[in-house]
Parts: C-alpha cells; structure tokens; sequence
C-alpha cells in the first residue's frame, strides 16, 4: 500500500480490546464512570478471563481489518481463574514470534495487565495504543484482495 | 433444458482477444445494472497462478483473465463459499468452464448453492494446462496454454481436458462462443430467461446466427468422444482383471486430497475421514492377522470406492482431483470413466439442469429389472 | 557406554533380518514398517503380522508415504497396544508421534521404536514405479560419506535432527563405511538388550567411536539449515511477502491433513469457513472491492501457524503433498522453530516435557507486558 494512502485524510483507524471480566473489564468500567478522557475508536469484547483470547482471534481481527488488537487482563497472580494469564502471556509470545517471522508488524497488538482499581490506567493505556495506531495508520491487510 | 437463444446470439467485437473483450463486456453489464458484483479467474500478485475472484469495484477487472490457463480451486467451490448461505440479493455474475458450471448445477441439487441471483456465464474451453506443471514453470505454461487457445489443439492439456465432450457445450446462461466465430469476434448465446434477460440488461439484441459456432462444436466435440471412447477402452482394460483396479491406484497414499478439491464432495465431515473408520489397535492387528500385513492408513480401496459410490453420477469430470493428487494417480481419468458408465445407465448427465433430479433420489416404478433377482 | 549389535547383512536387507528374526520368535506381536506393494510398485507402511510377508519390506526406502507418527496415532488413538510391536519410522515421524502422545492421540505403551540416523528421504513422487533405482546406491554412498545426498527433499537438507531420540534401537548408518556389508544396530533401552539377547543375532558389543562421516554429517545440515533460513525472507510490516507466497495456494489443505500435529478430526478453518455467510464477503467487499473465493486462504496458514508450528518437527510431510509446490514445510520450519526457541522447546524430544503452551513459568517473558 502507498504511504499517502496509510495516512488518507480523515481515516478512522479501528481498535479491537478484549478485556477480562474480572479486571480489565472493571477497569474499564471505572475510568467510564470515573468520566477520564478515552479515545473512541476501540471496540471492546469482554471475556471471562484474558486466556480465552486465542492468538487466532487476534488475528482473525486484523485480518477482517481491525487496526489493532489489545488484550487486557488481571495482573499476574490476580487472575480469576488462578493461572489464566500465564497462559495469556505465553500465548502474546508465540503469536508476537509468528507475527514478526511472517512479517506483520506486531506493535499492531498489545499485552497489558490491568486491575479493576485501575480506571486511570485502562484510560492510559487505550490513549497510549491509540495514538500508536493512529500513527501506524491503516492496517495493510485490511485492503488486501488475495488474503 | 433452457435454449431459449432461438438460434441467434450477440457477434461482439474481440480486436484484443477474447479476455479483454470479456472483461469489457463485464464492465458494462456492472455499469448497465446487470449485476452487482463479478466473480472471476484473477491472476494473482505473483504472477504464477489464478484465483477466483468476487469483484465489486471494476476498476479492478484489469487483472482479470476470464479464460484462465489452469484449473485452481474448482469453480463451484467458489460459488459454494459465497452463496452457500444465501446471497443476500447480491446479484453475480459468475465466469467459469463448462465443467465448473455443470458442478454448479449439481451443488444446487444438493443445496450447497444459491443461484437465485447468480447467472453463470461460460465459454468455450481449450482446456488447461495440468495444474502441477504450471506450477513448476508458468511462463512455460502460459505459452503452452496461449498456443492450445490459439490453434485449438488441446494435446498439451490435461488428459481429462482431452476427452471432455462438453467443452464446448452452452452450460451457463450466457455462453461465450470461440470456435468456428470470425476472427476477432466472439458469439455471446442467451440460455434460458437469465440470459436472456442479462443480454437486454447489456443492451444487446441477440441477431447474430449461431450455426456456424454450433456446427464447429459439435465437430469438435464428436472428435473429441472419440478419442474419450479409446482412452475409456484403454483405461478398462488397465482398470480391470485382479489387482487391475489396485494397480491404477498404486501410487496413492490415501491422502484424501482428490475428495477434498472435488466440488462435488461437499461434506464437512467426510465419512472416510471419520472416527467411524478407525479401528482399536486390536481389530487393527486381527486385520493385520487376516492377510499378514494391513497397509496404513488404512482402507484406501474401501476410500476411493466408497467415494465413488456416493457421488460419481454427479462428477463432472473437471479433473480437479487429478490435478490436486500429489502422487499422480490418474484419479479423474478413473472417476470419468465410472461416471460415463454409471450415468449412461441412468441416462444422467450432470449440469443439464437443475430441474433434473439425481438419479438415487428418484425412481420409476418399472424398471432396472435386471436387477432383480 | 551403550551397547550394539552387527548383523551380517546390509541396510534393508539387515533390517528385515532384524524384524524379522523378532516376529518369528515371538519377541514381537507384529512390525511397522515400509514395504513395496505387490499391486502398484507404491510404498506404504504396513503392520506386518506374519513373516513371510516382510519379504517386500524397505525399512529404509528414502521416501515418506504418511507420516510414521501419525500412521502410530491411527493404530494406538484408542487403546494401547497390549503386546509389544516393533515400528521402524524416522527421527522425525518419531518426533510426531512423541506430540501426538501429548495431545492424548496415541500410546507408545508397548511400542519399540527403532530408528536410523536419517540419510533424508527423496519427495513422495519417487514412491511409485521404481524410479528411485538410479539413485539409490548413490544415495548410500552419500550416506557412508557423510554426505547429504543429491535429491533430497529440501527440508531435509536443513535438518538438524536426523539422529533419533527416545528410541529403542538406532539404526547407525551415516559415515559407516562397512553400510554395503552390515548393519549396525545400538540398543539404546534396556528392554531392547533384553529382547536382542534371545534373537541369536550375535552378541552385543560395546558401541564404538561416531565415525567421522557423522560429524560431517552434522555440519552439512547445519550449513543446510542456515541455507534454508536465508531463503525464506519475509521481514516487513504488511505480510506482503508470506501473502504473495499463498497466493497460488488452492486451499485443499493436505498440507494440514497428512500433517501429524495437525491431528483435529474438524479442523477450525474448516469448520469456520464452512459457517461463513455473505456477511463475510460483503464486509470484504466494502473494504477491498473485491476479494477471494474461497476466502481465507492466507488466514489458514497463519492460523495453522499459531496452533501447531509450536509442535511442528519439520517433518516435510506437507510439503510433499502441496500440489502447487509451495515451500511450506521450509515456512514453517523456519517460523516454528522461531517459536519453539522463545520456550527453548524441541517438540518430541521427550515425552515428559509440556507443550509450552499448556504450562508456564511465573517469572518469566516480561517483555510481552507492554
Ligand atoms: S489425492 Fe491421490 S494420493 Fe491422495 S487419496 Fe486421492 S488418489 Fe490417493
Ligand atoms: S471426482 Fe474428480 S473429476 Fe469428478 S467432479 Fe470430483 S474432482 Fe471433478
Ligand atoms: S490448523 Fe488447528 S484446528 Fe486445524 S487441524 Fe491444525 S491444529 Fe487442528
Ligand atoms: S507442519 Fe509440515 S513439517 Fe511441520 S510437522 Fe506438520 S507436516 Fe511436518
Ligand atoms: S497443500 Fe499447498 S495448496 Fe494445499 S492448502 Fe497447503 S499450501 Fe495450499
Ligand atoms: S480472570 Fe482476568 S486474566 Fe484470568
């Protein structure tokens, strides 16, 4: 893709969020009552736990277009279901090494631990990815025919 | 059967070939409101093969070639993976071979597609060029394929495209005729009411006798039933006799790959691909017992059988499965002469129409007496 | 030092000697291995129950019908064997079968795994007829040179475990320059010592020194491998190259069919493709204005990617089949192993160990905490 078209006048990037039901999805809940000042370009999925984010749905989001994909979830130890995020982390690791050895630029999606108490965070954190994106631009899957 | 052309069809200008002037004719249906999206073979951005296509934006017809030297994914299964669901309205027009439409056909008997808002459109096929070796050398395939297309001369395509005798058969509801056409035109035949009605929607009044398009199919053709009728003689001897059947399938490795391209094969869970075939470690060995030694995977005859069994009277001899076995058993030339013989019997022809039914699914009460005991 | 046995007869000659000698006696209940088809000249595996049927066994012919691990899966997914059965497969089809067991799709139980340092093996192709004849004595010489041979697959060139683990007898035959004359056979478990004593095939002896060859051996597909690695180039951003790899893929998905990690009876890509209704490609074509049918080609083999390169053992298998040559058991080599570096994982070394994906570590990966 052209570089003019990456950044197209008035394109409207597009964020996936998946967030844990126990600590992000709290968190999240949080900073909006808290009324914190929150990009509004993500799309959020809640999920029981950070690990039923297979790495193949992160992908199936940037393949149906999605400018990138962040998973949330409780800090290590906190996790609802004692071990979940563990098994979230390993899961980035493989699918950050896939995505780096097939070429895909992988600050596309994010890792990010998140607790219930941390509205201000989750605030941080979805204006920190967002602005990554947004200075990425589109994403060069989302335009391509022969996928 | 649909005809409907009443004999005339549309001489359309073909100063650049026939892709270029499909593809124009494509453009202008678009624009004219004939359809809202294209389905068609696109080169792809290597460069070294063709794909089907679902083209909205026709700016991007460009790289469309119509006809297509290889055979990638059957054409069927392309309009099974779009309107196996329903087509929400979307009206297509689908290019393909004679052979992909006729699996169409038959996928729409067995309620895999959606034609209502499909018109198929198809051409007179020199052929193509056997998948495996494009794939070595597509340069080298190109110019195989753009020498058949020029001369007709169907000899360096696949052995299944060598006895087809219905490449040149007006499957779709509109047919682009080739052969036995003046130079630099081609013959656009209405089929049926959607063809008729796609032919107004261009703009077009059919005015153009199709008797010198029909005279030189139908003799293409009949040579061609020739040499089908040798290669099928050739292939029944080899076929027949003990181990005669085990032989031509020699170097299969039960991969199942030859079901799985085949458009006619839609099942999600194949029954020979099922946990119904597997067996304990004991029966495994008791079956090992009964002859000494018991090939693995298991149950190749049992594989190509069965599968004949269930779907052999609608194959349509595309020649997909050939194409896509990894060891080169001639496993189209096979399903082709089984599917001759069986749809003879009940004289069947799939692709005909999709008003016919399949011949399992219907019976008359007084007949195939030889049967019976 | 572990202990080998010589028998006086040359590689599959020797080795259906050894299979042989062990069905007749009882020492086995039956044989895995690859033998010539009356019928057609192919070659598949056969469980061999009654010796006289060994006669056209070629343990060792240098191609790959199926996989071994995923043809033991077949065999042992239900119940294990109850009697001892002896298999000759591949380093690598043992290294298949060692992930199956892990993923509750097989048994070794009973099983005794016989081995051979892995010369490489020709493509699948060269199975039927007898068209590998011309380059078979070639072949070996390579092999008692210690030297990769001339053919083979290309993932073979580049395979770094071709001498076998967790077996119970390896099959010594690179760098030996006796291979035209007898096999050697190190008995690498106590229950192959225990069965070899009784089969009066000479006593054991204490291994001798790896011969030269061996070593050679090791630096060429080490050298094969680099070589491997360098070929496949898809750094960038956009996936543009992997992308343009696919392109002339035409989705049959034999690749993840003869694969033995890809064991699932209805695989997800499938199963979703299968689910997808015109809300998928009308979305495609409000983004792209066009796109292909069927669609989730690319997707696939990322997806395959993410679920099994962890356990991936470069086996060649899918590269075999792919009917349009796409490289892909060399794609997903060079991405699995990538993967299986970030755990230090070797998938099949060791029965034992855990997927990575299935077990963690507390301290550890930080750095995908961002
Ligand atoms: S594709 Fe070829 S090798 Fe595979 S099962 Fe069919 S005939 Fe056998
Ligand atoms: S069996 Fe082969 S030739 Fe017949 S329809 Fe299927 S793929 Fe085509
Ligand atoms: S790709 Fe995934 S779901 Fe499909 S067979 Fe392989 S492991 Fe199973
Ligand atoms: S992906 Fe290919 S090389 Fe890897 S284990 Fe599967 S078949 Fe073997
Ligand atoms: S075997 Fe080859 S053509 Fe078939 S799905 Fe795999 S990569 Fe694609
Ligand atoms: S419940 Fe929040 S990460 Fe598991």
């Amino acid at each position: 893709m052209t570089d003019e078209k990456k950044k197209e006048a008035g394109y409207e990037h597009k964020i996936l969020s998946f967030c844990c039901n126990w600590c992000s999805y709290a968190g999240a809940d949080l900073a909006g009552v808290s009324r914190l000042q929150m990009p509004a370009n993500f799309r959020t999925i809640r999920v029981m736990c950070s690990s039923r984010v297979n790495p193949v749905y992160v992908f199936t989001a940037l393949e149906r277009g999605a400018d990138g994909v962040i998973v949330t979830g409780c800090h290590p130890g906190d996790c609802h279901y004692a071990r979940g995020n563990y098994f979230t982390r390993r899961r980035q690791a493989l699918l950050e090494k896939v995505l780096d050895e097939i070429g895909f630029d992988r600050e596309r999606v994010m890792l990010r631990w998140i607790s219930a108490s941390e509205g201000p965070e989750f605030a941080d954190t979805m204006e920190e990815f967002d602005s990554t994106i947004r200075s990425k631009g589109k994403n060069p899957l989302s335009e391509e025919v022969f996928l | 059967m649909k005809e409907g052309h009443k004999g005339l069809g549309v001489l359309m200008d073909a100063p650049d070939g026939p892709n270029a002037a499909i593809r124009e004719m494509l453009r202008k249906g678009h624009e004219g409101g004939a359809c809202d999206a294209i389905l068609v073979p696109m080169k792809v951005p290597s460069g070294d093969s063709y794909m089907h296509v679902l083209v909205e934006d026709v700016e991007m017809l460009d790289r469309a070639a119509p006809i297509s030297p290889i055979l990638t994914v059957q054409g069927a299964k392309a309009v099974t993976s779009i309107t196996r669901r329903g087509d929400e309205g979307v009206c297509i027009a689908a290019v393909m071979r004679p052979c992909e439409a006729e699996a169409v056909i038959e996928l729409r008997k067995l309620f895999q597609v959606d034609l209502g808002h499909i018109t198929i459109i198809t051409m007179d096929s020199p052929g193509a060029v056997p998948l495996q070796e494009f794939s070595r050398d597509p340069e080298e395939g190109e110019r195989v394929f753009a020498e058949a297309l020029a001369k007709w001369d169907d000899s360096a395509m696949r052995p299944i495209c060598q006895t087809c005798e219905k490449s040149n058969s007006a499957v779709g509801d509109l047919h682009l005729g080739l052969r036995g056409v003046e130079k630099g035109k081609i013959l656009l035949i209405p089929q049926g009411e959607k063809g008729l009605e796609a032919i107004a929607k261009l703009g077009l009044t059919p005015d153009h006798p199709i008797d010198e398009w029909k005279q030189a199919s139908d003799k293409a053709m009949a040579r061609k039933r020739g040499t089908r009728k040798s290669s099928h003689e050739d292939l029944r001897k080899r076929a027949s006799g003990p181990g005669g059947l085990l032989d031509l399938l020699g170097a299969c490795i039960n991969c199942h790959n030859c079901m799985r391209v085949c458009p006619i094969c839609y099942c999600k869970q194949c029954k020979f691909d099922s946990p119904e075939l597997r067996n304990t470690s004991a029966d495994y060995l008791d079956r090992a017992d009964r002859s000494g030694c018991l090939r693995m995977p298991s149950d190749m005859l049992l594989f190509h059988m069965g599968r004949m069994s269930h779907m052999v009277l609608s194959c349509v001899s595309c020649g997909a499965c050939e194409d896509a076995c990894p060891t080169g058993v001639p496993v189209a030339q096979l399903f082709s002469l089984v599917a001759h013989d069986a749809q003879e019997r009940f004289e069947y022809m799939p692709g005909r129409s999709s008003e016919e039914k399949r011949p399992l699914v219907t019976f008359q009460f007084e007949e195939f007496s030889e049967v019976e005991d | 030092m572990t202990a080998t046995i010589t028998i006086d007869k040359p590689l599959d000659e020797g080795v259906r000697t050894l299979l042989r000698t062990m069905l007749e006696k009882g020492t086995v209940r039956a044989v895995l291995t690859l033998r010539r088809l009356e019928d057609g000249g192919g070659v598949a595996h056969c469980l061999v129950t009654d010796p006289a049927a060994l006669a056209e066994a070629v343990p060792l012919i240098p191609v790959m019908p199926a996989q071994g691990g995923q043809v033991l899966s077949h065999l042992t997914q239900e119940e294990p064997f109850k009697e001892p059965v002896a298999a000759v497969v591949r380093p690598c089809e043992v290294r298949g079968f060692v992930e199956l067991i892990k993923r509750n799709q097989a048994f070794g139980d009973n099983l005794v795994l016989i081995s051979p340092e892995c010369p490489g093996v020709f493509p699948v192709q060269r199975a039927s007829g007898d068209p590998m004849d011309d380059d078979i004595d070639a072949y070996w010489r390579s092999t008692s040179e210690g030297k990769g041979a001339d053919g083979l697959r290309p993932v073979c060139t580049g395979c770094e475990l071709f001498e076998p683990v967790g077996v119970d007898m390896t099959l010594r035959l690179v760098g030996r320059s006796d291979l035209d004359k007898a096999l050697t056979v190190r008995l690498d478990t106590q229950r192959a010592e225990d069965m070899v004593k009784d089969l009066g095939l000479g006593k054991a002896k204490e291994d001798g020194k790896d011969p030269k060859g061996l070593e050679a051996l090791r630096s060429a597909r080490a050298k094969g491998r680099a070589d491997l690695r360098a070929e496949l180039d898809f750094t960038g951003e956009d996936m543009a190259e992997f992308s343009r790899t696919f392109g002339k893929c035409i989705s049959c998905h034999a690749c993840s069919k003869v694969c033995p990690i890809c064991y699932c009876q209805m695989c997800y890509f499938e199963a979703r493709a299968a689910a997808a209704g015109p809300a998928w490609w009308r979305n495609d074509l409000k983004r792209k204005g066009a796109t292909r049918a069927p669609p989730g080609t690319v997707f696939f083999h990322v997806g395959r990617l993410l679920h099994m390169s962890i356990s991936c053992v470069a086996c060649g298998m899918c590269e075999d089949v792919c009917p349009v040559d796409i490289p892909i058991a060399r794609i997903f080599k060079k991405v699995g192993e990538a993967a299986q570096e970030v755990f230090e994982y070797v998938p099949g070394r060791d029965p034992d160990e855990d997927i990575p994906i299935r077990t963690f570590v507390e301290d550890e990966l930080h750095e995908v905490e961002r």
